[in-house]
């Protein structure tokens, strides 16, 4: 059965897969945090009886059901493009991942069902105090479905970088790097999330008419900005251990990505990471600075802190191989930038952004156990440079996502592979011109 | 890099086996979808009527919540279902997506259009309305003509799996036969099924809710349900036969199948379910208790002509005889009874309640088995003579033989 060729660029394809991929990514990745950020606060304001942490949840309850809906849609358009513009690789992959990939859309269906029942349910529930725990019971299964969803995804995602035979379903399963792209892309979830819940918060600050809403999300933003900044501490060891896993399982992809032509995109991610610590201490730094008193450490550190997560920022942004950065061979002829390399610089910058981060962390989280809360001042009510932070945090965020996504993806694609060894992107040519025979019968699999 | 010489085995599904779990998703999304574009249809209707009656505005506003929250849910099904397909049957897959991607990228912007209409529709519904209500009714009207274009490109795909077409260009699998007197069969079963399901939840939510003499907001959904669901299905006696003269025309072998091959039974079903429908209409009409002259003719004419359409099955021209008699009976009786019967209708009869609950119920069976003797008709091709079954097993072969 022969498909008629697209007669198209292979570039549209891969445009049209990219934008759906990317977009649907970013929701998707939103669902599993928020739904998780959204249990984990509604749980606690029931323990602690405390109203702000139930305002909270259903405000993250809100968004739940927004995002639900739009990855329905996107993840509806990526399977169709997906089919349109590459049958032979996707149908392929398919086969080999037909489980996981229906267990993927069965989970996400569950969390549909149990966040809708979760958001829809809130005023039932706090009728009678017995129903709350029931409550609480579809917020959490509605995280679990997203995050069992989620972990399908990425065993797809995985082996596509690190193969391993088909007939054999554990070692596919269980690819090399399946548990550590899961480890990285949860607490990656939780970053964006977080940022992404706290520059809500700060919109809506912004737009409040009163001083208790004002007050409220000024304290929200402030909840959701200790979770992305704290989980974004913990992302580079993840991140080294799933670096480590690609360079012994697939050294070309390892190689393309650190040394080679698109190591500019893997600079660009430890910019956006540096940005995204520095920015978060400016934030720490005029949110404490009003309630900081004469006798504190928080006045000496905070802004000595700040000193040095700007420099060693700069430090870790340096890229090492500069005629790899698009157009740079206008500015320079110079080939290395001797700054630039992990060892020992960009270890150690690292590890200033991440200890200093901590340092940064941990005085704001104590703040909130202030007697009078920074969040509470009135000195703040005024402020509008703390939430366009937030707004900037948040955009730095979905950026670093976007790019760690094209990463993983571009280290397989620019050695022109779909998946990994096994189909190459030239293997979908006969879709677009029809110069080879495109039969579905007639072995698409492109074997090497 | 890691090379694998390896043979895949062809995917079968458990217990149930490929055919019955794609069918049975299938279902389940139709089901969704349909209430869902029925409701959205009448939802901007019931707003613009809700500017002189606030319980029309009430129910369009229950609505567009319920199509907002299954709407997840549904596109979910989807793409189970679809996942199904690409798994289970790669080939009809593949060339079907082949052959409908402008259509297709077209539906993707009919659908993202729909949601950026239908979203604000809802989620801003006060303060839209307080802005303006023709702005927010129009919001409403998008939203609802959006997902009218994305149904009528999934029916252009549904109907060229019947009566595929070779010529043309790109649009020209849309313009297959079938497509346009499906798409008016399937808009009136929405209807009808909306209309019905609303009746049912009305009269099971009025139950003990106020006296039946005073108006309730209730028993204002059950009557409103009623007459939607009534006039969809005395639509579709004719929606019906336009589309079984084009498929007659455009896919003969199927036509027959349908008729008389092996699952006829059915074809039973569904005209069991019809005669079913035209019966409880008439009990429902009768519980209003107006005094009608000759009503004994009616007690027997529905009951005789229901039973005679079933026996005719096997033969359309009887069998279009007897369902056009019902319909006629109810269209008089419609007119005997009088038109409080179905403006302020009766629940006060013991028998009333359970009896929207079971049409309701009927309603969904109906549209469902309607749905299941297409996709049957065609049997073993699952593209009517361009691809079939036995293809999908020899892809599967093919596929085995290319990795060994």
């Amino acid at each position: 059965m022969d498909l008629e060729p697209l007669h198209l660029p292979m570039l549209y394809g891969r445009l049209a897969i990219a934008a759906a991929a990317l977009t649907h990514a970013l929701c998707a990745t939103f669902i599993v945090g928020s739904s998780m950020i959204g249990a984990a606060t509604e749980t606690i304001g029931y323990l602690t009886r405390n109203p702000r942490f139930e305002r909270l949840a259903r405000l993250i309850a809100f968004t739940l059901i927004f995002t639900t809906a739009g990855v329905s849609f996107l993840g509806v358009t990526l399977v169709f493009v997906l089919n349109i513009f590459w049958p032979q690789f996707w149908s392929t992959l398919f086969h080999i991942m037909f489980w996981p990939l229906l267990l993927e859309a069965s989970f996400f269906l569950a969390e549909a069902v149990f966040a809708y029942l979760w958001y829809y349910s809130w005023d039932w529930s706090n009728e009678r105090p017995g129903r709350k725990r029931w409550h609480l019971l579809y917020g959490w299964s509605a995280a679990a479905s997203s995050l069992i969803a989620m972990l399908m995804i990425d065993i797809v995602a995985s082996y596509m970088l690190t193969p391993r035979p088909p007939d054999d379903t554990w070692a596919t399963l269980l690819n090399p790097t399946m548990i550590y792209l899961d480890t990285h892309r949860i607490v990656g979830n939780l970053t964006w999330t977080g940022f992404g819940l706290a520059a809500l918060c700060a919109v809506v600050h912004i737009r409040s008419r009163t001083e208790e809403d004002r007050t409220f999300y000024r304290w929200a933003g402030a909840v959701c900005f200790t979770i992305g900044f704290g989980a974004l501490l913990i992302m580079p060891a993840i991140g080294y251990q799933y670096l480590l896993k690609v360079r012994h399982t697939e050294p070309q992809a390892f190689y393309t990505l650190m040394l080679g032509a698109r190591s500019w995109l893997f600079d660009l991610v430890a910019l956006i990471y540096s940005l995204l610590i520095v920015l978060g201490s400016v934030y720490i730094w005029r949110s404490l600075r009003p309630t900081m008193g004469a006798e504190g450490t928080a006045r000496l550190v905070l802004p000595a802190s700040l000193v040095v997560v700007t420099v060693a920022g700069m430090i870790f942004s340096l890229p090492y191989h500069l005629q790899h950065i698009p157009g740079f061979h206008v500015l320079t002829d110079q080939v290395i930038n001797p700054l630039g390399k992990m060892q020992p610089y960009k270890y150690f910058a690292i590890a200033c952004l991440v200890f200093f981060g901590l340092l940064n962390w941990g005085y704001f989280s104590r703040s909130f156990a202030d007697r009078l809360p920074w969040w509470q001042h009135a000195a703040k009510q005024r402020d509008r440079w703390s939430p366009t932070l937030l707004i900037a945090l948040s955009f730095s965020a979905m950026l670093m996502m976007l790019t760690m996504g094209w990463s993983r993806e571009t280290a397989r694609a620019y050695n022109g592979y779909l998946i990994y060894g096994q189909i190459t992107l030239e293997d979908e040519r006969s879709t677009y011109d029809g110069t080879s025979p495109s039969s579905l019968g007639n072995g698409q699999t492109g074997r090497r | 890099m890691t090379v694998f010489g390896t043979e895949l085995e062809a995917i079968h599904f458990p217990l149930v086996g490929n055919s019955f779990v794609v069918g049975l998703f299938s279902l389940l999304h139709i089901l969704l979808a349909a209430l869902s574009v029925g409701f959205m249809l009448l939802a901007p209707f019931l707003e613009f009527r809700g500017r002189t009656n606030p319980f029309d505005r009430d129910l369009a506003l229950s609505l567009t919540r319920f199509t907002v929250v299954v709407f997840s849910v549904s596109t979910v099904l989807a793409v189970i279902m679809v996942e199904l397909l690409i798994g289970l049957f790669p080939v009809t897959t593949m060339w079907m997506w082949n052959r409908f991607r402008v259509p297709i990228l077209f539906g993707i912007l009919a659908f993202i259009l729909q949601v950026l209409a239908l979203y604000p529709y809802y989620h801003f519904w006060d303060a839209l309305r307080r802005y303006s209500l023709t702005f927010h009714t129009t919001l409403g009207a998008l939203a609802a003509f959006f997902m009218l274009l994305w149904v009528l490109m999934l029916d252009g795909m549904g109907s060229y799996m019947l009566t595929p077409v070779d010529q043309g260009g790109i649009w020209a699998p849309l313009w297959n036969p079938t497509w346009l007197p499906l798409a008016l069969h399937r808009m009136g079963g929405n209807f009808m099924i909306a209309g019905y399901t609303i009746a049912a939840y009305g009269a099971w939510r009025a139950r003990g809710a106020e006296p039946d003499s005073a108006p309730s907001y209730y028993r204002h959904l059950f009557g409103t349900g009623w007459r939607i669901g009534l006039g969809g299905l005395l639509l579709q006696p004719f929606t019906g036969l336009l589309y079984a003269l084009f498929l007659r025309r455009g896919a003969p072998g199927a036509y027959e199948t349908l008729l008389h091959g092996p699952y006829r039974p059915f074809l039973y079903a569904q005209f069991i379910l019809i005669g079913l429908l035209f019966l409880g209409n008439y009990l429902l009409l009768k519980s209003t208790r107006t005094p009608v002259r000759n009503s004994q003719w009616c007690d027997i004419g529905f009951p005789v002509l229901a039973v005679l359409m079933v026996l005719s099955v096997g033969y359309p021209d009887i069998r279009r005889l007897f369902l056009y008699a019902l319909v006629g009976l109810t269209v008089w009786s419609l007119f005997a009874y009088g038109r409080s019967a179905l403006t302020l209708p009766d629940l006060s009869a013991s028998y009333v309640r359970p009896l929207a609950l079971g049409m309701g119920l009927l309603a969904i069976v109906l549209y469902l088995t309607m749905g299941t003797i297409r996709e049957t008709s065609r049997r073993p091709d699952t593209v009517n003579g361009k691809i079939s079954i036995g293809d999908e097993l020899r892809q599967r072969a093919q596929f085995k033989e290319a990795l060994r």
